[in-house]
């Protein structure tokens, strides 16, 4: 199957402009106080007779969350404007850029989880809001947990390519925590067709940043949190000889994808539940479980000695160097 | 009906509101703009990040284990109010709702006189019943914080009111600046 590689699709100056105004165009249109209550009223009546926080766990999972074949994209956290610095939501970013592609591809179209019917309607409730939290007397962490779910479901419907706007999956956000754990399992998109759009990003050490480049890495780990898997320590990786570094990388793709597996197979044989099951430990981390694995993962020295010795799972990633347009800005 | 939930009981509120009070909130307040990224400013403040949601409001854990979610101000990076959640109860049926109303004025007792053990007296001696829509509340501006006013309450879904749709009750700490 051939897959269009998307992400080398720049994100211009045009592109990073309309990102500000969609997310303008949202401050624009939230709701006053006096419309809060009309969007609280709004969904009382949706859930006529039952209590609202039941109605959206049951809408939820009935909502129409279809993606285009031709792609998706998923976002977390903000990147911020080249030129003018102004501080930008990845999804404003993940939406300018997707009517950029539309209109250059119109028969092969990309979406956004807010652009489908469900994320859509969704949006319409304003459930984030300190004042929609109030009036429906919500918990942030059932909030969560309907966001949580709802991304799940969309990601679970991805086809084809997937693409990421966060310069990392930051551990905490449900890109890192739920979406990209689907993609990396499902048959119809899979680790190999994740592509990150931005570069890594730019307040890490140059050095960490080109050992991160490949998508293959990525997609399948996070930096920030030693205590929660998916782990690779920056850190340790940096004191490594570049065979040992490749070792140690491997060894913490290798164990992601494990972990994938097994939690691919409990899916599977859940038939229609996405309970995960109970999680293994979470792999080694830290300088000594680093070279630990190197010594237990023999390299191939001679890429090493080429300097070529970026860890690569056995599906053999691409690394993607971006443009000068899409460097230019970077999240933070 | 549903057992009420107790996220923090008053003690737990107790500890997480002494060490609240003891922030320096113009530094919460002004966000986490200039920090590489909101780990790393959570962290500053000795906090840990536990999660972001779409409009990237933060939830951070406090080292007294409660939790915190602060509401950025529209799309920007700076926050306007800190909400935590101790004590919830949701009615399944409308004819439940007088009853959650009671529990969470049986509760609010023991949460009112945590707080003001870890915060001092209120500015105005809070009434203990329901008026209208709005349920017992205490504000708070503790000595020697700067920038925060606190508030404890019990907040009622804003179905409670006609009688025919299920509502809800909680009782929070919500901080504003000050």
């Amino acid at each position: 199957m051939t897959f269009s590689n998307r992400a080398a699709v720049p994100i211009t100056g045009e592109v990073w402009n309309r990102a500000v105004e969609l997310q303008r165009e949202r401050e624009a249109r939230r709701p006053d106080d006096a419309g809060i209550r009309r969007c609280a009223e709004r969904l009382y009546e949706l859930a006529g007779d039952r209590d609202v926080l039941e109605y959206l766990r049951q809408r939820v999972e009935e909502m129409d969350l279809t993606s285009p074949p031709g792609g998706s994209t998923l976002w977390a956290w903000r990147a911020q404007h080249p030129t003018t610095g102004e501080f930008v939501g990845n999804r404003y970013l993940a939406h300018a850029w997707a009517e950029a592609v539309n209109r250059a591809t119109p028969g092969d179209p990309v979406t956004v989880i807010h652009l489908t019917p469900g994320g859509s309607e969704m949006d319409l409730h304003w459930l984030n809001d300190r004042r929609t939290v109030a009036a429906l007397d919500l918990d942030p962490d059932d909030v969560k947990a309907i966001w949580q779910r709802l991304s799940e479901r969309y990601a679970e419907h991805i086809r084809g390519e997937t693409l990421v706007f966060s310069d990392m999956g930051h551990s905490q956000a449900v890109l890192c925590t739920t979406e990209l754990p689907v993609v990396r399992q499902s048959p119809e998109a899979g680790v190999n067709k994740i592509r990150f759009v931005h570069p890594p990003a730019r307040h890490l050490p140059d050095p960490v940043r080109r050992l991160l480049y490949p998508d293959a890495i990525r997609a399948r780990v996070q930096i920030d949190e030693p205590s929660r898997p998916r782990h690779l320590d920056t850190a340790a990786l940096l004191t490594l000889s570049p065979p040992m570094q490749a070792a140690y990388i491997k060894h913490v793709l290798d164990q992601v994808d494990l972990d994938d597996r097994e939690t691919a197979r409990h899916r599977f044989r859940a038939a229609g539940t996405t309970t995960p099951p109970p999680r293994r430990p979470a792999a080694e981390s830290g300088a000594e479980a680093a070279r630990r694995a190197a010594l237990a993962f023999p390299v191939n020295t001679a890429a090493a000695a080429r300097g070529g010795s970026q860890g690569t799972p056995s599906s053999q990633p691409s690394v993607r160097r971006p443009s000068p347009d899409e460097d230019r800005g970077h999240s933070r | 009906m549903s057992y009420a939930e107790i996220k923090r009981s008053p003690e737990q509120v107790a500890t997480d509101l002494a060490q609240l009070r003891s922030m320096n909130w113009a530094e919460v307040w002004a966000g986490d703009g200039n920090s590489p990224t909101s780990k790393d400013w959570a962290e500053s403040l000795g906090w840990r990040l536990a999660s972001l949601d779409p409009d990237n409001n933060l939830t951070i854990a406090l080292l007294s284990g409660g939790s915190l979610t602060l509401f950025r101000h529209q799309h920007s990076t700076r926050f306007e109010q800190a909400l935590a959640v101790a004590w919830k109860l949701r009615a399944r049926q409308a004819n439940e709702n007088r009853a959650v109303v009671e529990q969470a004025l049986a509760a609010w007792t023991n949460y009112y006189q945590a707080a003001v053990r870890a915060l001092g007296s209120p500015e105005h001696e809070p009434r203990a019943d329901v008026v209208g829509d709005t349920g017992p509340s205490a504000l708070f501006k503790p000595t020697g914080s700067s920038r925060a006013l606190f508030e404890l309450k019990v907040n009622l879904a804003s179905s409670m009111l006609d009688g025919v749709r299920p509502g809800s009750a909680s009782i929070r700490v919500l901080i504003h600046p000050a």
